[in-house]
């Protein structure tokens, strides 16, 4: 071993050989390494690239929302505030405030039958008071103001030594009076004659009264003319407004009266006549509830309105129009954003909500300084008053507070999304991101720097590996 | 002590092995460092080659401009260096363009076209990676 150590120690050439082999070793070592580890980090680079699965969800408006109530209202036509008050309308809680609507429509219907006496029907007569049976009433077919006939009360003296008085009257009960009417009206000609031998002091009097359903009588009309000589009246034309008479339903009586009184030795003939009678009634046929209510809101960029009314009628359906006021058309909208139309439920008295989302131009729906304007409009064809009961009323916004991206990474790695597109077709807008998703994770993302073009768009993510997704809102 | 230099000085036996072991060395240096330096050149260019990541993250047919513009982005471990582009396997070469590591931007080639245009567009790098797609204009 020693003989081997020293013919090893005192032999020198292999010693340069063998350290150049093994630096040259070291340098295919480091080489190879070199090129191995690079490999290894690309292609891991690269698996990790394909191994990544970032998805887009959603891609919205982020918004705040801000609600609003009425503060102030104004009634429209004759339709006046029961009670409550703008304050009873910030929430859904069964306190109202109350309208009373007003005949927005009337029909008018004559109530007296054969009123212009073209038959000799319809009407009767009795006497009043006519203890000397001088008295009596019938049709007239030669004196009349129009054709054929017309009602008479006569008183004939044919004494030259007695003084007469009596009455009588000609009376119908008109058609029956179901419904109330905002207005009547009676219309009718008179004419009183004195004729026979002579008169001095003869007295007739034309007086027309109304029996009530409660048997009670108004007297509408009356007049008396005094003869001091034989005379032939003209027809005289009356108007007469009689709608404090009607206070109630049911059937009314139509009496034309004639009073008379002669003195003694003249022997007059005394008759009132009575021709083309109509009493009109005017009753409601449509009832009508609009009030306009008005509020503030803020001044913002608005990407969503939603406004909502929560109300009741005190009678089953009522055709209802709710209205926003648009700015912009300077008017209320009659179709679409801003219009809502429907029929109240069958049930009355049943609080019922309507709401409406705008996304397109919300706002045209308020003026520079964010007030707005909203009509209520009920109509029923009906001759019942009814009420509008109003609980709720809600104006609120959506103000634009940027982007809301929703991601999802399905892959097995966690992303890292570096760069965000907003594309439209005029426009391809980048934005930098810095955002860490984890594996399996959903999140959520929001950009108060990003706002949303008009549809169509196209959202894209950049991962840091060079991955991308796409989302396409039509 | 000054005899004993100036006998150092005369004996001259052992400075051939010395010169020689110099000599040895320094070739052996020289050598290796040749080698070291051939080595990190050709592996530097190996790794650039295998390194080299280029994305188009976007591609725009501008109405605005007329032209087309590519959104790139280096998701390499080296800076690119694009060399050429071809539309159409005819080539448009814009100006120098170059995306550090991570670094992004906007290539913007002259070239008209008209919507429904089928393009096939290739980038090329100065390295020779290529990033080639079709797309069509809107």
């Amino acid at each position: 071993m020693q003989t081997i150590m020293k013919r090893l120690k005192r032999d020198k050439r292999a010693v340069s050989n063998a350290i150049v082999v093994m630096l040259s070793l070291v340098l295919v070592v480091i080489i190879v390494a070199n090129v191995v580890l690079w490999s290894y980090q690309m292609n891991q680079l690269d698996w990790e690239k394909m191994q990544e699965d970032v998805k887009i969800t959603d891609v919205a408006r982020a918004g705040e929302a801000w609600s609003y109530n009425a503060s102030g209202y104004a009634p429209s036509g004759s339709t006046n505030l029961v009670s409550g008050s703008v304050s009873n309308l910030t929430s859904n809680d069964g306190v109202y405030m109350v309208f009373r609507s007003y005949a927005s429509a009337t029909n008018t219907n004559n109530i007296v039958t054969n009123g212009n006496v073209t038959t000799a029907t319809d009407w009767t007569y009795t006497d009043i008071s006519d203890p000397s049976a001088v008295v009596s009433g019938n049709y007239s077919s030669t004196v009349y103001q129009s054709a054929s006939y017309s009602l008479y009360i006569q008183l004939v003296d044919d004494s030259a030594n007695l003084a007469y008085t009596g009455s009588g009257k000609q009376y119908q009960a008109m058609a029956t009076v179901s419904t109330l009417p905002t207005s009547a009206t009676l219309y009718f000609y008179y004419r009183i004659d004195c004729g026979g031998t002579s008169a001095s002091a003869e007295v007739a009097n034309a007086t027309v009264t109304i029996t009530k359903p409660d048997t009670s009588t108004v007297t509408v009309f009356t007049t008396s003319v005094t003869f001091a000589a034989l005379t032939t009246g003209s027809w005289i034309y009356q108007t007469i407004n009689v709608s404090s008479v009607f206070t109630a339903t049911g059937t009314y009586t139509l009496d034309l009266r004639g009073y008379f009184s002669t003195t003694t030795a003249k022997k007059p003939t005394l008759t009132v006549y009575y021709d083309d009678v109509w009493l009109n009634i005017v009753t409601p046929s449509e009832y009508t509830n609009e009030v306009e209510f008005t509020g503030s809101s803020n001044t913002e960029s608005w990407m969503q309105l939603v406004w909502t009314v929560d109300s009741a009628w005190t009678i089953s359906s009522v055709n209802v129009t709710l209205q926003l006021f648009n700015y912009t058309l300077g008017d209320y909208p009659t179709s679409e954003n801003g219009y809502i139309a429907y029929t109240s439920g069958d049930t009355p008295n049943t609080d019922e909500t309507k709401n409406q989302t705008i996304t397109v131009n919300p706002t045209d729906f308020g003026d520079a300084t964010g007030y707005w304007r909203m009509k209520i409009k009920g109509v029923k064809a009906t001759d019942t008053q009814f009420d509008f009961k109003v609980d709720w009323i809600e104006f609120k916004v959506v103000t634009d507070s940027g982007t809301l991206f929703t991601f999802e990474n399905a892959g097995s790695l966690t992303s890292h999304v570096v760069s965000l597109w907003i594309i439209n077709s005029t426009n391809h807008r980048r934005y930098d991101a810095n955002l860490f998703i984890n594996s399996g994770e959903e999140a959520t993302y929001i950009r108060a720097d990003i706002r949303l073009p008009s549809t169509p768009f196209i959202a894209k993510v950049v991962t840091e590996r060079g991955n991308m997704a796409v989302f396409a809102r039509s | 002590m000054t005899k004993k230099l100036k006998r150092f000085f005369r004996d001259k036996r052992g400075i051939t092995p010395v010169l020689s072991n110099l000599l040895l060395t320094v070739v052996a240096v020289a050598v290796m460092a040749l080698a070291t330096s051939a080595t990190y050149v050709i592996t530097t260019n190996l790794r650039e080659n295998m390194s080299e990541r280029l994305f188009v993250e976007d591609l725009w047919f501008n109405n605005s401009t007329g032209n087309i513009d590519v959104y790139l982005s280096n998701v390499g471990k080296v800076a690119i260096h694009v060399s050429a582009v071809y539309i159409n396997h005819t080539q448009s070469l814009p100006s120098p363009f170059n995306l550090e590591m991570g670094g992004r931007g906007w290539l913007n080639i002259s070239k008209s076209w008209s919507p429904g245009d089928l393009i096939y567009l290739d980038i090329v790098t100065t390295r020779g990676s290529h990033v080639a797609d079709y797309y069509e204009a809107p």
